[in-house]
């Protein structure tokens, strides 16, 4: 099962606001699925706590994470993602303030499909979501789902 | 047959001698009785003097033979008368009787001469005397003699016959043993062999025992000659070996003596080098831990004089609760169970006050493995402890504030754009939204927010760049510069295409450096040059090698806006700007950067420039 939800990984609402307003200027109509922070992140993921009854078989197309989240942190969000089965294809596009090498290495490491950096000034940041959505929902092939 | 002669001869000589003495003895008698007869027979004579029966008298003397001549005389000496066998003989002189004495006698003129006194009814009437010859006492010795002669040569012949018979059958072998008895001494040929006689008797036996025991002599001599050469043989071979190695021994005394003194040198020359020391204590110890040597700087740095430490045991030197744990003795076991024993720790002088001793104690043993003692080499690291531990503490102090820094950047990065991004993203989406309700003037205001956010995010990432090229480690590898330089170029190229900037690289220019640092340094170094040349239609950016006075220094250059030499000194300052920054953008920070990772890198950086001619950055690594 899939559908073309996009999982937004943000805490900071301002941040919320401001990508949402990129997509929609994008015109990007997928469904949006906002986390405040990474506890609530893996809940949607793995059907649990408020999100529990959601189908976790049916995977976000992509996920937008940030790195600095209260509770769990987006490098653990990664890591536990990656370790199961069932999560560890999703595309995961880390969105976040920093590039501090340190979170590019970890990032990547522990399998991050993209890193982009949020741009200050706003246009550029419109930009960088519409190249982003047109890559990871248009162009890109989803991975296949199911055990090979 | 000599002893036997003379014994006969003094046999003879003593009868002849005892004989003559008799013989004389009674001669005297004799002619005293004839002299009595005589006296008596003229007594009347004289009283009558009557001279011719006196002579009378006195001619019956012609009887003896013997009587040379006889005479009597009166009372007064007158002669009276006198008989004489030769007519004519004179009167002897008469030897003088003493009164009392009857009669006397004279030997002398080859006869005896008597006087007597002639004595009627005990009155002396006159004298009478008679000298009589010894010619029957000389025919009688004669005689003596003939017959001892005869008697003596017959004994001796006789003596003679049985010594020849005896010599043969006794002397002869005998002296023939003899001879080769000598011949043997002579000339230690115990070869020869004395000749056995014909009988069996005693000398045989001799002479056999004697040959035998010549035999036995000689065969011991051979035994003797042949040890005796077998003993030079040895003797000789054994000379050999011990010359041989006398001279071995004396070469090696020799070369040992030289060791031996060299050893002696060196051990003096260590011994005043070891007393001299001063920064070290350096002492001995017996195998016990008992303190056997003390040098000055043993004396400098635990306060005690030799002569009151010499012999006390070596655990006073630690303070009381390493003694309680045995710390002392546990030393000494691990320096005698490996040899050696490096050790840190306290120890307390002589007026109490400890220092922090870096301890080596080494076990010595001589060449059969016995322990001789200990070496106890001691300094007094006080100030490096303490420096240690102050630097330990700086360490520690820096590592917190590098943790803090770190932690305060990270945040940094993350937090503090997140608000400008706000800032940026409202103010559009009031431009874009709500454009109808501003005027130009607010719009404009929106667009100076949006601005200061920008610059302040670029800002704030210079700053982080700043930061993290001073807390970043530099890892030194071998760099292709012409290469870096060559990426950095084609990037500005592509960022801003359409300019014409004609770059001159020198090739193979490479560097030990960290590629990262060294990457942001020439990225800044050409964004520089980039920037500073735009306000010309054309421009030259070049980098090489330059070499001055034997120092080398890489270089860029352009040929831009330049700056004026007075204020080179402000260009490297962090926030220090030499242009507006609406003539050209830039934080001030960029060149502050390079300098920090030359710096870090051991090198220098240093620019010439002037107002409309350009830069020139020069540094080395």
């Amino acid at each position: 099962m899939e559908e073309s939800v996009i999982l937004l990984v943000e805490d900071n609402p301002d941040d919320e606001a401001l990508t949402l307003r990129a997509l929609k200027k994008n015109n990007i109509v997928n469904d949006v699925v906002v986390a405040r922070d990474g506890n609530e992140a893996l809940d949607y993921m793995f059907g649990r706590g408020n999100y529990s009854g959601r189908d976790p078989n049916v995977l976000p197309q992509v996920i937008l994470l940030d790195l600095k989240l209260p509770k769990i942190d987006g490098l653990e969000v990664l890591r536990q993602l990656r370790s199961d089965q069932r999560t560890k294809l999703t595309p995961v596009v880390i969105l976040t303030s920093s590039n501090e090498e340190q979170d590019r290495f970890k990032g990547y490491d522990l399998g991050a499909n993209s890193y982009v950096r949020k741009p200050v000034d706003f246009n550029k940041f419109i930009e960088a979501v519409r190249q982003l959505g047109l890559y990871w929902l248009v162009f890109n092939e989803r991975p296949p789902v199911g055990r090979f | 047959m000599l002893v036997s002669g003379a014994a006969l001869l003094l046999a003879c000589a003593s009868f002849i001698g005892y004989d003559l003495v008799t013989f004389r003895s009674a001669t005297v008698y004799n002619v005293s009785i004839q002299a009595q007869i005589a006296g008596s027979n003229a007594v009347s004579a004289l009283l009558f003097d009557d001279q011719s029966s006196a002579e009378k008298t006195l001619s019956a003397l012609h009887a003896s033979p013997n009587i040379i001549s006889a005479g009597i005389l009166t009372l007064d000496g007158r002669p009276f008368a006198a008989y004489s066998r030769d007519a004519g003989a004179p009167i002897p002189a008469l030897p003088q009787l003493s009164a009392g004495q009857t009669e006397t006698y004279r030997f002398g003129d080859g006869g005896v001469l008597l006087v007597r006194r002639i004595v009627f009814d005990g009155k002396p009437t006159g004298i009478i005397y008679i000298q009589s010859g010894m010619e029957a006492l000389y025919a009688r010795l004669r005689l003596y003699v003939g017959v001892s002669a005869v008697v003596l040569v017959i004994s001796l012949l006789a003596a003679l016959l049985i010594s020849s018979r005896f010599q043969r059958e006794i002397s002869l072998p005998i002296t023939q043993l003899a001879e080769v008895a000598q011949h043997v001494s002579r000339d230690k040929n115990y070869s020869v062999r004395a000749a056995a006689p014909c009988s069996r008797d005693e000398i045989s036996v001799l002479v056999e025992a004697f040959n035998g025991m010549l035999s036995q002599i000689q065969a011991r001599d051979i035994d003797l000659r042949r040890a005796h050469d077998e003993l030079e043989v040895r003797v000789h071979e054994r000379t050999a070996e011990l010359t041989q190695a006398n001279e071995l021994l004396t070469s090696e005394v020799a070369e040992r003596k030289a060791t031996e003194e060299a050893l002696r040198q060196s051990e003096e020359r260590f011994r005043l080098m070891v007393s001299d020391v001063k920064d070290y204590a350096i002492l001995m110890l017996d195998p016990d831990g008992r303190v056997a040597s003390w040098n000055a700087g043993a004396e400098r740095t635990k306060g005690y004089q030799a002569e009151e430490i010499i012999g006390q045991h070596f655990s006073r030197f630690y303070p009381e609760e390493d003694i309680q744990l045995e710390k002392p003795e546990a030393c000494l076991r691990i320096a005698l169970q490996k040899g050696r024993h490096e050790d840190e720790g306290w120890r307390v002088r002589k007026d109490g006050a400890r220092f922090w001793a870096d301890v080596v104690i080494t076990a010595l043993r001589d060449k059969t493995g016995q322990l001789r003692g200990f070496c106890k080499v001691t300094r007094d690291v006080t100030v490096r402890k303490r420096n240690d531990e102050l630097l330990q503490l700086r360490n520690a102090q820096l590592e917190t504030a590098n943790k803090e820094l770190d932690a305060f950047s990270y945040s940094v990065s993350h937090d503090l754009r997140a608000p400008l991004r706000g800032i940026d993203g409202f103010s559009q989406a009031l431009l874009e939204d709500y454009a109808d309700k501003l005027d130009s003037t607010g719009q404009d205001y929106l667009q100076r927010v949006r601005l200061a956010a920008q610059r302040m995010s670029v800002l704030i990432d210079d700053l982080l760049n700043l930061s993290r090229v001073t807390r970043s480690e530099i890892r030194r590898e071998k760099l292709d510069l012409s290469a870096i330089v060559r990426t950095a170029a084609e990037e500005l190229q592509r960022g801003t295409p359409g300019r014409n900037v004609k770059f001159l690289i020198a090739d193979g220019l490479t560097a030990e450096g960290d590629s990262r640092l060294l990457r942001v340094a020439i990225e800044n170094l050409l964004g520089n040059a980039w920037k500073y040349t735009s306000a010309h239609d054309r421009a030259q950016i070049e980098f090489g090698l330059h070499k001055d006075n034997g120092r080398s220094a890489y270089f860029v250059r352009d040929d831009g806006a330049g700056f004026d030499p007075r204020y080179s000194e402000r260009l490297f300052g962090a926030f220090q700007r030499l242009h507006a920054a609406t003539e050209f953008p830039g934080t001030g920070i960029g060149l502050a950067t390079v300098q920090r990772i030359i710096r870090r890198h051991g090198g220098e950086i240093w620019a010439e420039g002037a107002v409309e001619k350009g830069a020139t950055f020069y540094f080395t690594l």
